[in-house]
């Protein structure tokens, strides 16, 4: 699903050197590195919103260099990323910022609104759903934006420090929900500062000084058990 | 502060055009609201000089004619072609001259002109009042330097005090304006970006941020155009005759203006489709 090929990127300083990566569709990825390694920037590079200095990200099997229009919407649409980098639009409800996306894609309303509420259930947040923004602590907004992330149907995940503002009772269930997306055959890549919550079976790659380690696989790093929430969620979320 | 806001504005402004061309015609607008100020300050300016010839016209120079003169329309007429001389009028009864105690008194006279410059600085008044000595059968040319150096220092004390109210009021509505601006402007921009990341299509998240400077134009071009309406309202110098030509074709202006408003989704469309790639995660980002 995605292949960083000798990837370099940033001027004057080298933040990624000739990095390469493979993530294959239906697996699960996690960045683990410290601060200014060079994580966040992988993720953005797989999103299509950068492009690399030098060498290729493939994702999908196309380049993002050479995607244009309506290839590069799909790519867009069939992406969620979650970060606190992209924020809710403040002047549309919780349940509003949820369907936006699948509306932007086509979605008959009420089918985006059952998507939204499925989502907002499987992460216990049914509640947050008539709230604005504004309304919102900073853990809340984290989890809606999950939310609004589960709700699409990706079939690429993009999880940037998901723990940096998620109360510490939602990481494990989230790292459940990460998993069984990918099981379901979306591919999954996360960054991290520790790999201490990590989806099942994941790859570990370490970055330092702008390359990347050699990859390795902790296997059940989540054993939260499977509930019969997430399996109806999954059902509907899950990609086509 | 002033310039803290104009330089928000203008990088939160500047970084919405790069990604939405649209926005140009609210920036447009926005500078012709500021262009329209700065017009209707003059304006005013002038008004207050215009509504200070009351005091000018009580400043004149006498001209006191000898009593066997002949040709007094004559003169008159040659007096009046002086530059700098506003008119001269034929005065059956002289004012009384103890008004300019430290000038020469003059015999009563049958016939004496009162003649009214066009610039009340004692410079250009000493120039008129030496020509008009020049001319012979004139006897003497009374006028009060003094007079005319209080009378000056006035008119510019007033000219001064309403240009720097004026400036005030300027800065305190850019301030006022762009505070605000600065932040409708970062949230066009941010709204617009985060629509895209979640896979609008670029004209989709383009969409608001040209409305809104669609409108923005509009209002700052009918905005203009009233502000100039008004201010050609005020005053009778050569910048109002500008202004009035101007006001005259309001409805020109008027057009004008819609025609930014509605030719902005144009140039948005070629801009969104061909602009630059929009990062939402730009780390330059406003």
């Amino acid at each position: 699903m995605i292949r960083l090929v000798r990837v370099s990127y940033g001027s004057p300083r080298r933040v990624l050197q000739n990095v390469s990566l493979h993530l294959p569709r239906g697996s699960a990825g996690v960045l683990v590195g410290p601060m200014g390694s060079g994580k966040t920037l992988i993720l953005r590079l797989c999103s299509g919103s950068l492009l690399p200095d030098d060498g290729s990200v493939l994702v999908g099997g196309s380049d993002t260099r050479t995607m244009r229009g309506r290839a590069q919407q799909r790519m867009r649409q069939a992406t969620a990323f979650i970060t606190t980098e992209l924020p809710l639009q403040p002047t549309r409800t919780v349940l509003q910022n949820i369907t936006t996306p699948l509306e932007l894609r086509g979605t008959q309303r009420t089918r985006a609104v059952r998507a939204a509420l499925r989502a907002l259930d499987a992460l216990d947040a049914l509640s947050l759903a008539k709230a604005w923004p504004a309304e919102l602590s900073s853990g809340e907004r984290q989890v809606v934006v999950i939310a609004r992330a589960l709700a699409q149907r990706p079939l690429l995940v993009l999880v940037d420090e998901p723990m940096a503002a998620l109360p510490s009772c939602h990481g494990e269930r989230l790292m459940t929900l990460l998993s069984d997306l990918s099981a379901q055959g979306s591919s999954v890549l996360m960054a991290s500062r520790d790999a201490e919550l990590a989806p099942r079976d994941a790859r570990i790659w370490q970055l330092r000084g702008g390359t990347v380690g050699p990859c390795e696989v902790i296997p059940h790093r989540v054993d939260a058990p499977r509930s019969a929430l997430v399996d109806v969620l999954l059902r509907h979320v899950g990609p086509t | 502060m002033r310039l803290h806001a104009a330089f928000g504005m203008g990088r939160a402004a500047l970084a919405l055009v790069r990604d939405y061309p649209l926005a140009w015609v609210g920036v447009v607008g926005w500078f012709a609201i500021l262009t329209a100020m700065a017009l209707s300050g003059s304006a005013v300016v002038l008004g207050a000089r215009t509504s200070l010839g009351n005091l000018e016209e009580s400043f004149g120079i006498h001209v006191l004619v000898a009593p066997d003169a002949a040709g007094l329309a004559a003169l008159n007429h040659a007096i009046s072609g002086l530059p700098g001389v506003r008119d001269a009028k034929f005065v059956v009864q002289p004012r009384p001259l103890r008004q300019f105690p430290d000038t020469i008194q003059a015999r009563n006279s049958p016939a004496s002109l009162y003649v009214r410059t066009r610039l009340v600085k004692p410079e250009s008044l000493q120039e008129v009042a030496a020509a008009i000595r020049s001319f012979p059968k004139v006897e003497t040319v009374v006028y009060s330097p003094e007079l005319a150096q209080r009378v000056y220092d006035a008119r510019t004390a007033v000219v001064h005090l309403t240009r720097a109210a004026w400036s005030a009021a300027v800065v305190i509505v850019m301030i006022a304006l762009s505070l605000p601006g600065t932040g409708l402007v970062r949230s066009h921009r941010r709204q617009a970006l985060v629509a895209y990341a979640l896979g609008a299509s670029r004209l989709q998240s383009a969409a608001p941020a040209s409305i809104a400077g669609a409108v923005g134009g509009a209002l700052g071009g009918l905005l203009a155009w009233l502000a100039i309406n008004v201010a050609g309202g005020a005053g009778s110098t050569a910048m109002h005759q500008a202004l009035r030509g101007v006001s005259a074709h309001g409805g020109l202006a008027l057009l004008g203006a819609l025609f930014l408003g509605t030719l902005g989704p144009l140039i948005a469309i070629i801009g969104v489709l061909w602009g630059r790639r929009p990062s939402h995660l730009d780390p330059g980002a406003p």
